[in-house]
């Protein structure tokens, strides 16, 4: 039994179990010993899971030839066989940025909306019987869920994430080394808002080195420039946020200035890319409408239900 | 004060626009603007148009209200200064204070006497008004800040040969004070004359001002006036009396007059009957032409020691006779001068001007015309002197056409006729007609009328004047011209000051009604300052 069905509150996922009950994580084999997205995650083989139709080969178990099948193939003189496969447990880490950059915007911040993709993520992962295990990118504490469904147990271990680092605020990686065994799928939830290029380096190096493991990477960026920008306008400001040194950081914002901030952050982003790719990385991009103050829940659903990396870390349940 | 509040107004303009309010931003990305050359300075120092922010134009709102305040606080700055008054003082510059006295003059005692009485209250006083006064009442300046600036001012008067007129000062000290915004808003006087104090000062009127008698007796003779005896139809002078004053011991009998004919003959007559202070000179004028009199010693005062007038030619009476009868004119002994006449004699009421005239009728008719009855006479009038009203019905007399404004009937008939008018000013007279020549009653009453309405004229025509007095707008004695003016060398009256200077003393002041509106201004203004810097505090930025 689950939680689930508890009343959402105002930082609840703003979408039901129901609707996630109809979501399993897509994680299939596409070209085994291949590089490019394959993730050996679901073996094939004899199961009661079956799987898909294919011509028969010499070799293939003659008991598994579809009789039926191979009458109303298009081609009469080959026969279909029946394949099955058979689950394997897959290991999903998800590692939750929760530095100061991420409790931004206030009102939909980026930190909020990784919740719920961490949730929505865990939540579906553990309904699909994999293990999963969340990760704090800023205190390097790995709470393991295992294959719990429990949306409030998966809440409380997300909550207890989000406590604020202790002394300076950076990446820690450390404790993935146990956390993440080959074949596993890392969900990297972050700004990459770094204070220091080196940090940056080094989750790049992390990440790169994650995929030589057959593992899986998916960053996903969370990105609230449009707003934010289009929250406090142009003209004389006195900017402040996370990481300025500065003692007093005063700009005159104008679109020029806007473009050449963003361009920057744009090639640091790049940079990083570069940097992580190794076969198995992908970036996803949550990003924020141009609004003022845009409904978090909205961002949310439009990405989520949206997006196509989405549609390819999860699919409805029964299609194939 | 207000261009004070407008340069405060400007500066805070300038700050907001070299100091701009640079309004806080929360930017998750902030640290990336680190980087950014542009914002690489931290200097607020940033020139640009003024951030209409709230806090901007509350700010500018205080300092408008408090300039918008600042007229009407002038007349409040009074009422709060009322230990500190707003003096009007009046300086005497008349030709007295030119009298030697104590080896300077009467006006360098005045200046002492000023500086004597503001010093010593120099902190008790917010400003001065100073005016001077002979002839005129004269505002030198409605603001003077300090006493040396009041003295200065002062100083660079100059007494003038003109008499004292104290009651242009009784109505100015009893005019409530209406300055112009940039004058000093006074509520105490200090009169500084030569003159002694009026009575006025110390009545049941007086404020309670300063008069401050800065004369001392001082021996002085001088012509006190000029007194001229004339022909009163000829105008012919017959005789100048010089009247001479002797004062503040001034030995009478030590005094001479020099009287000096046009001839160029100098008489020294000697003044042999005193009444009182003052004694008198005959002076019998034999020539036409300028007479100067000089009395010796002069004294203290030297505007008195000498005169001179001019004494017209005496002659026959000269007529412009535009008349039938011209033949009158030789038969009267009178000489025909149409340029400048002493008497016009017209035959129309429409020729009349302002010049001394007589005005004819259409004449007499005693045996065409019954008797017509005299409805009206003036008793009293010159014009009917010796007249037999009798012979007046019988005359034959027409009615007088219609007479200007001014006219007054003298002797009328049936039916208001008018007979005979009189005019005092201009002086003009109507009559009947012409003298006539016969010996019946009817001409002798015609010859008189005509006579007595010539007599009045005459007598009533402006003579030229033997001499002028200097004025406000000729100061100078020049000539005939001189500064005999009453009062001036009497030097020997008794000093009388009045009052102590006291500007603590609360007086009447007369500003209240400016006090309406400033207090509401200045409210509003700390109204809007404590929002602004409430505002400021909320928004943190402070």
């Amino acid at each position: 039994m689950t939680r689930s069905g508890n009343a959402p509150t105002t930082d609840a996922l703003p979408i039901s179990s129901s609707q996630l009950d109809r979501y399993r994580l897509r994680l299939r084999q596409r070209d085994r010993g291949t590089v490019a997205g394959g993730h050996l995650i679901r073996q094939r083989g004899q199961s009661l899971e079956f799987r898909e139709f294919r011509p028969y080969l010499p070799g293939d178990d003659i008991r598994h030839v579809d009789w039926r099948a191979s009458a109303r193939h298009h081609r009469r003189d080959e026969l279909v066989v029946r394949t099955f496969e058979h689950e394997v447990q897959t290991r999903v880490v998800i590692s939750i940025d929760t530095r100061a950059t991420m409790r931004l915007p206030e009102g939909a911040s980026k930190l909020q909306l990784a919740s719920w993709f961490a949730e929505a993520m865990a939540y579906i992962a553990a309904r699909s019987g994999d293990a999963v295990a969340l990760h704090g990118l800023e205190s390097g504490r790995v709470i393991e869920l295992g294959s719990s469904a429990d949306r409030w147990r998966i809440r409380r271990a997300l909550q207890r994430l989000h406590a604020p680092g202790t002394a300076t605020p950076s990446v820690s990686l450390n404790a993935l080394e146990r956390a993440l065994p080959p074949g596993s799928v890392w969900l990297v939830l972050t700004d990459l808002y770094f204070t220091t290029e080196a940090e940056v380096t080094a989750l790049a190096a992390r990440v790169r080195h994650a995929q030589h493991g057959s593992r899986w990477v998916v960053l996903v960026d969370f990105d609230s420039w449009a707003c934010e920008t289009h929250r406090i306008g142009h003209g004389l400001r006195r900017l402040d946020g996370p990481g300025v040194t500065a003692p007093e950081l005063r700009v005159r914002l104008n679109p020029d200035l806007l473009d050449d901030v963003k361009g920057r952050i744009d090639a640091r982003k790049r940079r990083f890319d570069r940097a992580a790719a190794a076969g198995g990385y992908e970036r996803l991009r949550f990003k924020w409408p141009l609004e003022s103050h845009p409904a978090p829940a909205d961002i949310f659903r439009e990405h989520f239900f949206g997006q196509e990396i989405v549609r390819r870390l999860v699919m409805p349940d029964g299609s194939r | 004060m207000t261009w004070i509040f407008a340069a405060l107004a400007a500066a805070l303009v300038v700050i907001y626009m070299a100091r701009p309010n640079f309004r806080r931003a929360v930017l998750s990305a902030a640290l990336f603007f680190q980087d950014d050359p542009v914002v690489g300075s931290t200097s607020r120092i940033a020139w640009s148009t003024p951030r209409p922010t709230p806090l901007f134009f509350l700010q500018l709102s205080v300092v408008v209200l408090l300039m918008l305040a600042v007229p009407h606080c002038r007349g409040a700055a009074v009422i709060d200064r009322s230990a500190r008054a707003g003096v009007h003082v009046f300086f005497d510059r008349s030709a007295s204070m030119s009298t030697q006295q104590d080896g300077s003059t009467r006006f360098d005692a005045a200046l002492a006497a000023l500086r004597s009485a503001t010093t010593a209250q120099q902190s008790a006083i917010a400003c001065f008004r100073l005016s001077a006064f002979d002839l005129e009442l004269t505002t030198v300046d409605g603001q003077v800040r300090s006493v040396s600036e009041l003295l200065e001012l002062a100083s660079r008067l100059e007494p003038r040969p003109l008499g004292t007129e104290l009651s242009l000062v009784q109505r100015a000290l009893a005019e409530p004070p209406n300055p112009s915004p940039d004058d000093c808003a006074t509520n105490a006087a200090v009169i500084v004359s030569d003159m002694p104090a009026p009575p006025w000062m110390d009545g049941p009127a007086s404020r309670g001002d300063l008069w401050i008698d800065v004369s001392q007796p001082v021996p002085n003779a001088g012509i006190v006036d000029l007194v001229d005896d004339r022909d009163r139809v000829s105008g012919t002078v017959q005789r100048v009396r010089v009247v001479v004053g002797a004062f503040g011991g001034m030995a009478p009998s030590s005094v001479r007059l020099n009287v000096t004919s046009p001839d160029g003959v100098v008489r020294t007559r000697s003044i042999e009957t005193w009444d009182g202070p003052s004694g008198s000179v005959d002076v019998v004028p034999t020539l036409p032409g300028r007479y100067t009199f000089q009395v010796s010693p002069g004294g203290a005062y030297r505007y008195d020691d000498d005169a001179a007038i001019e004494v017209p030619p005496s002659g026959s009476i000269r007529v412009d006779w535009r008349a039938a009868r011209r033949d009158w004119i030789t038969r009267l002994g009178w000489v025909d001068d149409r340029d400048h006449p002493d008497l016009r004699v017209l035959p129309s009421i429409e020729m009349l001007d302002s010049r001394p005239a007589i005005v004819l009728g259409s004449g007499y008719a005693p045996h065409t015309r019954p008797v017509q009855p005299v409805a009206t006479f003036q008793e009293t009038s010159p014009l009917l002197n010796g007249l037999n009203l009798d012979v007046a019905e019988r005359s034959g007399m027409t009615r007088a056409p219609s007479l200007p404004p001014g006219f007054n009937p003298v002797l009328t008939g049936p039916e208001s006729a008018v007979w005979i008018a009189q005019r005092a000013a201009p002086v003009a007279a109507f009559v009947p007609g012409l003298p006539a020549d016969g010996d019946d009653s009817v001409s002798r009453f015609a010859s008189t009328v005509f006579l007595n309405a010539a007599r009045w004229v005459l007598e009533r025509r402006p003579r030229p004047a033997l001499f002028t007095l200097t004025s406000p707008q000729q100061p100078q004695p020049s000539g005939t011209r001189i500064a005999l003016h009453p009062g001036e060398g009497h030097t020997g009256r008794t000093p009388r000051s009045v009052g102590a200077f006291d500007p603590r003393a609360p007086r009447q002041v007369q500003t209240e009604r400016r006090l309406a509106l400033w207090p509401w201004l200045v409210g509003a203004a700390a109204l809007v300052f404590l929002t602004e810097r409430g505002l400021a505090l909320l928004r943190g930025a402070v």
